[in-house]
C-alpha cells in the first residue's frame, strides 16, 4: 500500500507553498481569463451534470424522503379542514367550467370568423428536480429529464401554477433551468387587465421586478400577469402571478408558485419560431416559419 | 488511542475518505431543501472535511485533489470556473499554515481556527465576487455563509474526527 506521509530526506520538486502558490495561479488564471459563457464551458457542465446526476440522487434522496414526509404529515393535519375547503371551491369551480365551456364555443367561432390562426396546442412534459443549484450568484434548478425526452433549449417551464423558468441547456438525462429569479432570467409579459408589457427581470432576490414598462402604465395591485408571447420564446398566456408593489412604489410580481417548494416541474414542449426564411424576405412576402 | 500529534492518515484510504466526504459534501449542498434563505446562501460545510485534512495531511496529492473538488464545485454550481477552485486552494493552504499551532491544540482552539481562516476565506469569497462582473455580490448573503459555516463545524468535524481516528475532536481546551 502506498505510504502518503512525509518521510525525512525525500527530496521534491516544489515545497507545500511552492505547490500551493502555483495551484492559486492557475485558479486565478482560470477564474479571469476563461469566459463564463463560453459554449464548450457550458456544454462541459452540462454534461458533467448528467455524469453527477446518479450520485446527486442519491445524496440528496434522505432530504427528498425527509421533506416529502413532512409534507405528507402536514397534510394529514389540515385533512379535514382541506376538505371542507375543496367542497366549496367544487362548488364555485362548476359554475367556471360551464361558462368557461361556453366561452370556449364563442371564442372557436370567432376564430373561424377572424380567420385567426390557432395557438398550437401546448404539449407539457413531467421532470423531477434531482438538484437545487442556487447560490448568491445564480438560481437554477437541476431536473432529471433531457434531450432523451424532447427537451431543448429555451421551453419554459412551469411548476404547479404558473411559469417559474426556462431551460438553457440540455442533456442526455438531465437539464438546467434558470428560474425567473435569476438576475440572468428576462421575460416578456402583459398585465391581464390593463394590457400593460413589461419586461419580468430577475434581480436574485425572491421576487422578480417588472423593467420597460411604459410612462402611462398603470397598473393595481394584484394584477395578474401572463406570459405575452413577444419574442417568440416563450409561449402566449402562461401565467406568471400577480402585481405587488413595494414601499418606494416600484412594481415587482408575486409568483404564482413558489420556487422553494418545488420537487416536480412542467416543461412546455412548445417549439421556439425560427428565423424568418431567406427567400420569402427576399421576395418581400413576410411569411414566416 | 494515538493523540493529534501522532496522527496521520495512514493510507490511501484514509485521503480518499476524506475526499469523499468533500464530495458527498458538496453534492449535499445541492438538495433542494425548501427554504428561501438555505438555499440562496453559500453554506461551505465541505470546508469542514479540507480543514481536517490540512490538518493533518502532509502529502503532495492533497492540494491536487482539493483543486479538482474546487473544479466539481464550480462545475456544479454554475460559479466561473477557477472561483471555488481559487477558495479550496486558499482555505487549504490557510489551514496547512496552522498544523504546528495545532498540534496538542484544544477543541475549542481547533474551533477558533477554523473560525478565523473561515473569515479570510468568506472575505475573500466576497472580494473576488465584487470585483468579478459575473458574480453579483451580496454583503448580508456572505456573512450569513460565513456564520452558517462556523456554526456547523462541531456537527461535521466531530464525526469526521470520530470516524478517522483523531481523538483532538473530544479533547477540552
Amino acid at each position: 500500500m502506498v505510504d502518503f506521509r512525509t518521510r525525512k530526506g525525500e527530496k521534491r520538486l516544489l515545497n507545500g507553498t511552492g505547490i500551493g502558490l502555483v495551484c492559486v495561479a492557475i485558479a486565478a488564471l482560470m477564474l479571469f481569463i476563461l469566459p463564463k459563457d463560453d459554449p464548450r464551458i457550458t456544454s462541459l457542465r452540462q454534461q458533467s451534470l448528467d455524469f453527477l446526476e446518479p450520485a446527486l440522487e442519491l445524496v440528496t434522496w434522505p432530504v427528498r424522503r425527509v421533506r416529502d414526509v413532512s409534507g405528507w404529515m402536514s397534510n394529514l393535519s389540515r385533512m379535514s379542514e382541506d376538505i371542507e375547503k375543496l367542497k366549496s371551491e367544487n362548488q364555485a369551480m362548476r359554475l367556471i367550467v360551464e361558462a368557461a365551456s361556453r366561452d370556449k364555443a364563442l371564442l372557436a367561432q370567432y376564430r373561424r370568423l377572424l380567420s385567426l390562426p390557432t395557438e398550437a396546442d401546448i404539449e407539457i412534459a413531467g421532470a423531477r428536480v434531482v438538484a437545487d443549484l442556487r447560490s448568491p450568484f445564480v438560481k437554477t434548478l437541476v431536473a432529471n429529464s433531457g434531450a432523451q425526452n424532447g427537451l431543448s433549449v429555451g421551453q419554459a417551464v412551469m411548476g404547479d401554477r404558473g411559469l417559474i423558468g426556462r431551460i438553457i441547456s440540455v442533456g442526455e438525462e438531465t437539464s438546467r433551468i434558470l428560474l425567473v429569479t435569476d438576475f440572468n432570467s428576462h421575460i416578456p409579459v402583459i398585465s391581464v387587465t390593463s394590457n400593460v408589457r413589461a419586461i419580468m427581470s430577475g434581480r436574485n432576490q425572491p421576487d422578480p421586478v417588472l423593467d420597460f414598462l411604459p410612462r402611462t402604465a398603470s397598473l393595481e395591485d394584484g394584477e395578474k400577469l401572463i406570459t405575452s408571447g413577444d419574442g417568440g420564446n416563450v409561449p402566449i398566456g402562461l401565467p406568471i402571478g400577480v402585481v405587488a408593489f413595494d414601499d418606494s412604489g416600484n412594481p415587482y410580481v408575486q409568483l404564482n408558485d413558489n420556487l422553494d417548494q418545488l420537487l416536480h416541474v412542467r416543461v412546455v414542449l412548445a417549439s421556439t419560431p425560427g428565423p424568418p426564411r431567406q427567400e420569402a424576405r427576399k421576395s418581400g412576402q413576410g411569411q414566416t416559419r | 488511542m494515538s493523540s493529534f500529534s501522532q496522527f496521520q492518515p495512514q493510507s490511501r484510504r484514509d485521503l480518499l475518505v476524506s475526499y469523499l466526504a468533500i464530495f458527498i459534501l458538496i453534492l449535499l449542498e445541492h438538495a433542494p431543501l425548501g427554504n428561501y434563505w438555505l438555499s440562496a446562501m453559500d453554506i461551505g460545510i465541505f470546508f469542514i472535511p479540507i480543514f481536517f485534512l490540512a490538518r493533518v495531511y502532509d502529502g503532495p496529492w492533497g492540494l491536487f485533489g482539493i483543486m479538482l473538488l474546487g473544479l466539481v464545485k464550480d462545475l456544479t454550481s454554475e460559479t466561473p470556473l477557477g472561483f471555488w477552485v481559487l477558495l479550496f486552494c486558499l482555505f487549504f493552504m490557510l489551514s496547512s499554515s496552522q498544523r504546528q499551532f495545532l498540534v496538542n491544540a484544544g477543541f475549542r482552539t481547533v474551533w477558533s481556527t477554523f473560525v478565523f481562516i473561515c473569515l479570510l476565506t468568506y472575505g475573500a469569497y466576497y472580494l473576488i465576487s465584487m470585483v468579478h462582473t459575473d458574480l453579483p455580490a451580496s454583503v448580508l448573503l456572505t456573512g450569513l455563509s460565513a456564520f452558517a459555516t462556523m456554526i456547523s463545524f462541531p456537527l461535521v468535524y466531530l464525526p469526521f474526527a470520530w470516524v478517522q481516528g483523531d481523538e483532538i475532536g473530544f479533547r477540552r481546551g
